[in-house]
């Protein structure tokens, strides 16, 4: 906004100076300027309107841009009160110039004018506006606030930082009620050690009771002169549902700030076991009766809404009679049934955009989501497309970039919190969500129908969606969307680019983070990506960039690999054993085999995860190779665990060739890596005999 | 009042080196550019600022090229005035319509995808489509206020230094909101409105100052 501002000001200047001299050396031509009469009323008028709409125009966004984000400070009368005077001086300033320019002096007048504004961004802009200085000293401690959400997948869930009960998630509480609340203890919790908690031990899939927050001291932004720094205190926070302590998953606690808001929506994703339980077992009674509920059962299943919709949906899937449930409870809510034709549908949808606007959320997996891909087979598509299309060119910024932000349209994040509306300055409506579920649906719906050529869909959203990014390659989900669904010049679109370029870092106009820490090309990766026949024949022609792709992400990882970022390996199943995936193993499992890409655990991990991509091609002696790559020991529970995604004799064939491959290394230890593991300790519990006994046992019980 | 087709072409030429520097800088431009053509693009609307004062300057001059004597052949000032508006609107003309239709038939788009091979198109060449009607409304905009400015000058009056600088402010404040976009709807629709209206009022306001416009001969 200031360089904006300043280039403005410096162009007015560079244009203002010239035509006022050319100006003035004309009138030496003439009589003198004191023997002149002053301008007429209409020409005052004219140009004094003029003048204040100009000021008005540069002002609005100084003094407005505190307003266009939903800031808790101006909900304190103090605060509001301060920031409505600084709004009257302002006023008040372009008031007396523009009488000034009326009936005194127009040159004054515009003098005071270019006064306000330069007042008005030394008051209103920055981090540390001045008009801030109007509230005392108490008060302005207050303005940094701690926002702790998003909203857990479960309703009435209460927080707990340090033993202190904060209140039910989103908690929102400024920093010095937090700090004055809240002890801070100089270390973990008993029985934890930071290490457990911040997830880089390779342990962020174990449940743990405690949940790291790292959270900023004081925020001193609204200090005079401005500090942008702050401390960093750590807390740990617990959540509490009916009773039940839960516990966090995935993910690091995390705090930050933007603005004068300091937030931590991060780490807090909460699970309890025990209310799942209860939810099960409430839908194991509908699967006992055939999908035959009454109006009780729904009045259950509603009082564990959120969690009992998205348990419902993910287990109707695969299960007919909660797939009828589901129907029923759709029709019930939302009168499904009785849709006639494209405008009732169109009323319905409407309907349900409107409500989730009302509600400040929208989540796909619930049964408004499933209401809505029910509704879709109704829905005319060039309607629904025309809206999109809308949506898309209306765009949205976020509060931190300004920029455009279209692609929230296709982000659909199944829990639209209240911090996404507090954080965008211009946030995308919460109803558009809703319209872009829809729109998806109807492509997959369109694409279900068959039909030659791109659907509507591809035609036009997929098209907008792209040119509304034209510039920003690396982070558009828009244009991944896209690419992926099937957008119909992709191929041409991606070829034309700069793909073959080298990618080192962040500051390359085309490098894509990978892994933690490499850097690749955004387009080459897209291309190797792309799932088309063009895809195909573009990783067959550039194989050797394919390789130095994953030769890249798997060296980058150093740890945890995450297989879908080596997709393109796994796209081309139907060359079997020339596809790229199995031409790639060896590497693969050399690359994993070292210490820093992976050893032990992670590299079994990734070796297993790898060869599941690979089915049905994988073969047996390929997952004894992946165990015997990490040293005989299977490290935990995951990668025996991932087998199950194996057809049952197939699973069968590879736990007993890993059992056999596990009781020769027991009778002929190899050398230990470590120098201070004895042989003797290379037991069946060390190398994870028991659990693939455990496994085993499970298998046949289950057959 | 009819039009004077003689006194129209007369006008139009004084403007015309304007048209013949623009009209190819214009044209290249619009084939060989190979971003997407949109509606926050600071050197475009740098181009047209120099372009509509260019128009503006030469065909509204008093001074010299035949002014004074023109103002001395019985037209009214009001015929003078819808005239030179006319003229300087079909000098904008001549350099925007043929830009403006290079955009709407797909000459861009097939010069960039197929000769240039530019990736973007010819997706992009939807989303150009409006791109010139904004444009022609800065043209308009921007035409009204340096025509102020000019007319403003020439008064018998003081602060005929306004009018220069009103334009100099609108310059300033467009640029700034082309660079820096609105964070609202109502706030760009409130923007434009008020230009608009500006700008029809400085078009009343010049057309009465144009009554008493000194000319030198």
């Amino acid at each position: 906004m200031m360089e904006a501002t300043m280039i403005g000001l410096v162009v007015g200047v560079m244009v203002a100076v010239p035509a006022a001299a050319l100006a003035w050396r004309r009138r030496r031509t003439l009589r003198p300027a004191r023997s002149m009469p002053g301008p007429g009323w209409s020409t005052r008028l004219v140009e004094t309107g003029t003048l204040g709409a100009l000021g008005v125009a540069a002002l609005l966004p100084l003094v407005w841009e505190r307003t266009f984000i939903e800031l808790p400070d101006l909900a304190r009368p103090e605060v509001r009160q301060a920031y409505m005077i600084a709004l009257a001086l302002t006023g008040l300033g372009l008031l007396i110039a523009m009488l000034t320019a009326m009936y005194s002096n127009w040159c004054g007048g515009l003098l005071l004018v270019v006064l306000v504004c330069f007042a008005s961004h030394w008051g209103f802009a920055g981090h540390s506006p001045t008009w801030m200085q109007l509230v005392s000293e108490p008060q302005r401690k207050q303005a940094g606030w701690l926002v702790f959400g998003p909203k857990p997948g479960y309703r009435g869930v209460q927080l707990h930082v340090n033993g202190v009960h904060l209140g039910e998630l989103p908690v929102t509480i400024s920093m010095e009620a937090f700090e004055a609340r809240v002890p801070y203890w100089h270390q973990p919790p008993e029985g934890l050690s930071e290490r457990d908690l911040l997830f880089e031990d390779g342990q962020e899939h174990l449940d743990r009771p405690w949940g790291l927050l790292k959270l900023p001291v004081r925020d001193l932004r609204y200090t005079w002169p401005p500090s942008h720094g702050h401390d960093e205190r750590h807390y740990y926070a617990q959540v509490e549902l009916d009773g039940e302590w839960g516990t966090f998953y995935g993910g690091g606690g995390m705090g930050g700030s933007q603005s004068h808001i300091a937030y931590a929506q991060r780490g807090l994703r909460p699970r309890f076991p025990g209310y799942d339980e209860r939810v099960r077992e409430h839908l194991q009674a509908a699967q006992e009766t055939n999908g035959q509920v009454d109006a009780a059962w729904f009045a259950t299943m509603a009082s564990f809404a959120p969690r009992g919709e998205t348990m419902l949906l993910s287990r109707a899937k695969e299960d007919p009679a909660l797939q009828r449930v589901v129907d029923t409870w759709v029709n019930h809510r939302y009168a499904l049934n009785e849709v006639r034709g494209a405008d009732d549908a169109w009323r319905l949808l409407e309907r349900i955009a409107d409500e989730a606007e009302q509600r400040g959320a929208y989540d796909m997996a619930s049964i408004t989501g499933a209401a809505v891909e029910r509704l879709v087979p109704y829905l005319d598509p060039e309607r629904l497309t025309d809206t999109a299309v809308a949506a898309i060119r209306a765009g949205y910024g976020g509060y931190n970039s300004g920029r455009l932000d279209a692609d929230r349209l296709v982000s659909l994040s199944t829990h639209t919190s209240v911090e996404s509306r507090i954080m965008a300055r211009r946030p995308q409506p919460i109803r558009h969500h809703v319209f872009a579920h829809a729109v998806w649906t109807m492509h997959e719906h369109l694409q279900a129908q068959g039909g030659s050529g791109p659907n509507v869909v591809q035609r036009r959203v997929l098209d907008a969606l792209v040119y509304s990014y034209p510039h920003n390659h690396r982070s558009n989900r828009a244009l991944n969307r896209a690419l992926a669904m099937g957008w119909p010049d992709a191929y041409r679109f991606m070829s034309r680019q700069p793909w073959h370029r080298s990618a080192y870092s962040p500051s390359d106009e085309f490098g894509m983070r990978v892994g933690n820490g490499g850097y690749v090309n955004v387009w080459l990766y897209r291309l190797l990506c792309l799932e088309m026949p063009d895809g195909q024949r573009f990783r067959t022609r550039y194989s050797q960039y394919l390789r130095q792709t994953a030769d890249t992400i798997v060296e980058a990882s150093s740890g945890y690999i995450d297989i879908d970022e080596l997709k393109f390996l796994f796209l081309d199943p139907q060359l079997g054993n020339m596809s790229p995936g199995m031409t790639y193993w060896p590497r693969f499992k050399e690359l994993t085999a070292t210490p820093q890409n992976g050893s032990g655990y992670w590299g079994l991990l990734a070796r297993v995860q790898y060869l599941i991509r690979l089915e049905p091609h994988a073969t047996v002696p390929m997952y004894v190779e992946a165990l015997r790559a990490s040293e005989g020991s299977l490290g935990g529970d995951y990668a025996a665990n991932h087998l199950e995604q194996l057809p049952p004799d197939k699973e069968r064939a590879v736990l007993e060739a890993w059992v056999s491959e596990l009781k020769q290394i027991l009778e002929n230890p190899p050398e230990p890596m470590e120098p201070w593991m004895q042989p003797e300790r290379i037991n069946e519990e060390h190398v994870g005999l028991h659990r693939l006994h455990r496994r085993l046992n499970k298998l046949e019980r289950d057959e | 009042m009819y039009p004077k087709p003689h006194l129209l072409a007369w006008l139009y030429t004084r403007s015309l080196p304007a048209t013949l520097v623009a009209l190819p800088v214009a044209v290249a431009f619009v084939l060989l550019w190979p971003e997407p053509l949109g509606p926050r693009m600071p050197w475009v609307w740098l181009f047209i600022c120099v372009h509509a004062l260019a128009v503006v300057a030469l065909t509204q001059r008093t001074a010299t090229g035949g002014a004074g004597f023109l103002y001395t052949r019985g037209f009214s000032r009001d015929a003078l005035w819808v005239h030179l508006l006319l003229a300087e609107g079909l000098a904008v003309l001549c350099v925007w319509l043929p830009a403006a239709l290079l955009v709407w038939t797909p000459v861009r788009s097939v010069v960039q995808d197929r000769w240039l091979a530019n990736p973007w198109f010819p997706v992009m060449r939807a989303s150009e489509l409006a791109v010139p009607w904004g444009w022609l409304a800065g043209y308009v905009l921007l035409l009204a206020v340096f025509a102020y400015a000019q007319v403003r000058r020439w008064q018998p009056t003081r602060e005929r230094a306004a009018g220069t600088l009103l334009a100099a402010g609108t310059v300033a404040v467009g640029l700034t909101l082309v660079a820096e976009g609105f964070h609202t709807e109502w706030y760009g629709y409130l923007t434009w409105t008020a230009l608009a209206v500006a700008a029809l009022a400085m078009l009343v306001g010049a057309w009465r100052l144009h009554r008493r416009l000194e000319v030198h001969a």
